[in-house]
């Protein structure tokens, strides 16, 4: 579903993601780990379609990634660090903003549906913004992510200041994302989480993957001495 | 389309709901509505004086014939003070007997008041020297030059391009700051949102803009249709030209903070500090002459030198050679020679006046020029025009005005010179200024 081919993305002298080369097959969660400018944001970018590579390739579904490209931008989501949405509007307005705007009009009970997938309580659903917690709008924006129907989920880091009752019930709806066939890349800090959500984790430094690791093969403690050799 | 139709549906919802925008909303329409009543009351005040001045200048007439009638004429007091009620002279001459012109202010005048309450709006003139009451008045309110009306225009020209402001500041920066604008932007254009926000913010300001307006047209007396079609025209692309300006400041992409400060600041020089540094070089490069106010406001003194009396006499008759016989010997051109010197003083002080009008001219030129590319001073210049309250509408009444005494000055010398009483039908059916402006306009 997800492939990135010898993909660079330099600033004038600065490289910011250099040859990087992954894949995310259909149904599979890479979790991105790195410090702060290791390029996993970069990454997701180059997916997204925000910026445009120097050289290599991003392919989606075997199309390559230009910029502001709708043919694989329909194929897409995303859920950005910060997903303050619009705190005037209810979660089930916001849902169907973003919908309509995405080309897709669904009536009450199909946007509710979307809304309770994602986990978001249903007291919480004709409720303003402004009143939710983060990790309830995070749940609003995997809703927004389902409704597009995308078959690729970008996700930069989505638990950074969640609790961790709210984290775990992240990681479950993200696994149910997988298991739903959907492929999910993930940029995070959190290296736990990156265990148990992910199928794989790749740690990046300086623009580089420097390690691919199969998620279910690795336990938190190898990893995290893993990380911490390598950074 | 269904797209902006989309965003015009999520932006009202979420607009609404806020206090701020609620409250701004309804705060500007009760302050534009409250200009429209203020103007309203100034214009009607003015009204109301210039009735009041039309009134007293025939109740003074009446009372003139009133007691020309009831005077004694039998006795040497009734005698002389027949002579004083009735005489061509005295009608020239006297204080009392006074014609009153005025500047008409316009159907829509309340909308933008202008220099309305700053130039005096009508004077009672006296036939015997135009300058001597004109330019008598001081301007009434020099704080109000300073300040401005509360007008229509106030609101529409300072107020609108605020809340302009407020409404678009962070149309791009807050979609970027919340995270929506990555995900609007993998479904629409991100221009899209942002273009139909301001699509949504100008519809929304256009409404109140033309709402109000309507309510002013209801409000104006004998308004012209085409008058209201240009304010609506001028308001209408002067506020656009705001929203032009927000949308450029806010596809640089700054934060929110940038584009407020940045906003704030290009409202603060369009419309303080540009027109006040042009203003000061105006002042300063185009100065206007005093001197008709300073030496032509007195009443003419009457030499006592025999050949000064002489000169202005032969000077007088170059301009009526109709009144070359007279006698000049004294006593019987003494009464006369008020009239000759008033006509003299006013002759003098004429190319003055075409001065003082003519350096009017050069500094409102220059400030034209100098705010050519400012849309807040180009907007409220096009209000006063409409209007009638701008500079050229003041003028052509200080020249009608002039025109009206030289008209009446012209009849009564010819009176004057014939020795001849005033008759009652004269002193009651007096050409007023109303009916001199009509005549003018016919021929």
């Amino acid at each position: 579903m997800l492939q990135a081919i010898n993909l660079t993305k330099t600033y004038q002298q600065h490289t910011a993601l250099n040859r990087l080369n992954l894949s995310v097959g259909k149904g599979e969660v890479f979790c991105l780990l790195g410090q702060n400018g290791a390029g996993k944001t970069t990454t997701i970018n180059l997916f997204l379609g925000f910026i445009a590579a120097t050289s290599g390739k991003a392919l989606i579904n075997g199309i390559e990634v230009k910029v502001n490209d709708p043919a694989t931008k329909k194929l897409i989501a995303y859920i950005p660090e910060v997903v303050t949405l619009y705190p005037n509007l209810t979660s089930l307005e916001n849902l169907d903003f973003f919908s309509r705007l995405a080309g897709f009009r669904y009536n009450r009970a199909q946007l509710e549906e979307f809304l309770t997938r994602s986990g978001l309580q249903r007291d919480a659903i004709s409720k303003r913004l402004a009143d939710h917690s983060k990790g309830m709008r995070q749940k609003v924006g995997i809703a927004i992510a389902l409704a597009r129907n995308a078959e690729v989920i970008f996700m930069d880091e989505p638990t950074s200041g969640l609790d961790p009752k709210a984290t775990d019930e992240f990681t479950g709806i993200v696994k149910s994302l997988g298991e739903a066939g959907k492929s999910v890349l993930m940029a995070t800090h959190d290296i736990f989480n990156a265990v148990n959500v992910g199928t794989h984790v790749g740690i990046m430094r300086q623009g580089e993957l420097v390690h691919t690791l199969s998620a279910p093969e690795i336990s938190a403690n190898d990893l995290q001495k893993l990380y911490l050799e390598t950074i | 389309m269904n797209t902006i139709i989309t965003i015009f549906h999520f932006e009202w919802k979420k607009a609404w709901p806020t206090r701020a925008f609620r409250l701004s909303l309804l705060g500007l329409l009760a302050v534009s509505l409250y200009a429209i009543f203020n103007g309203s009351s100034l214009i009607r005040d003015q009204r109301r004086n210039i009735d009041r001045a039309l009134a007293s200048e025939d109740s003074v007439f009446r009372s003139v014939v009133a007691q020309i009638h009831t005077t004694d004429t039998a006795s040497a007091d009734g005698k002389i003070a027949l002579r004083r009620l009735a005489s061509a002279t005295s009608t020239i001459t006297s204080p009392y007997k006074r014609w009153t012109s005025y500047w008409e202010p316009g159907s829509f005048a309340f909308l933008s008041a202008g220099n309305r309450d700053v130039y005096p709006y009508y004077h009672e003139l006296e036939p015997y020297s135009f300058y001597m009451r004109f330019f008598k008045n001081e301007v009434s309110s020099p704080l109000r030059q300073l300040y401005g009306n509360f007008d229509l225009a106030f609101v529409i020209v300072l107020l609108f391009p605020l809340w302009i402001i407020a409404l678009t500041f962070d149309a791009w920066s807050s979609e970027k700051e919340s995270g929506t604008l990555a995900i609007v932007s993998l479904a629409r254009s991100a221009v899209t949102l942002v273009t139909g926000k301001f699509l949504f913010n100008w519809v929304i300001v256009s409404v109140v803009l033309n709402g109000i307006l309507v309510v002013a047209l209801i409000v104006a007396d004998h308004p012209r249709i085409i008058d209201w079609l240009r304010i609506v025209g001028s308001c209408n692309a002067y506020l656009a030209s705001w929203f032009l300006l927000c949308y450029v400041v806010c596809r640089l992409r700054k934060t929110s903070v940038v584009n407020a400060i940045a906003l704030t600041a290009c409202w603060i020089l369009l419309t303080i500090a540009l027109p006040a540094i042009f203003n000061t070089v105006a002042t300063t490069k185009y100065p206007v002459t005093a001197e008709i106010f300073s030496n032509y406001i007195r009443r003419v003194q009457m030499p006592d030198d025999p050949a000064v009396k002489a000169a202005k006499l032969r000077e007088f008759f170059r301009y009526y050679p109709q009144y070359a016989d007279t006698d000049t010997s004294m006593p019987a051109i003494a009464n006369k020679l008020y009239v000759v010197y008033g006509n003299l003083s006013d002759r003098s002080a004429d190319p003055l006046l075409e001065r003082y009008i003519h350096e009017m001219r050069l500094r409102e030129a220059f400030l034209a020029w100098g705010n050519f590319f400012n849309p807040v001073i180009m907007c409220q210049r096009e209000l006063n025009a409409v209007v009638g309250t701008d500079l050229e509408s003041y003028i052509a009444y200080v020249k009608s005005a002039r025109a009206y005494v030289q008209v009446l000055k012209e009849s009564l010398t010819a009176k004057v010179f014939a020795d001849a009483w005033m008759t009652d039908d004269e002193l009651l059916h007096r050409l007023s200024f109303v009916e001199f402006l009509h005549q003018t306009r016919t021929k």
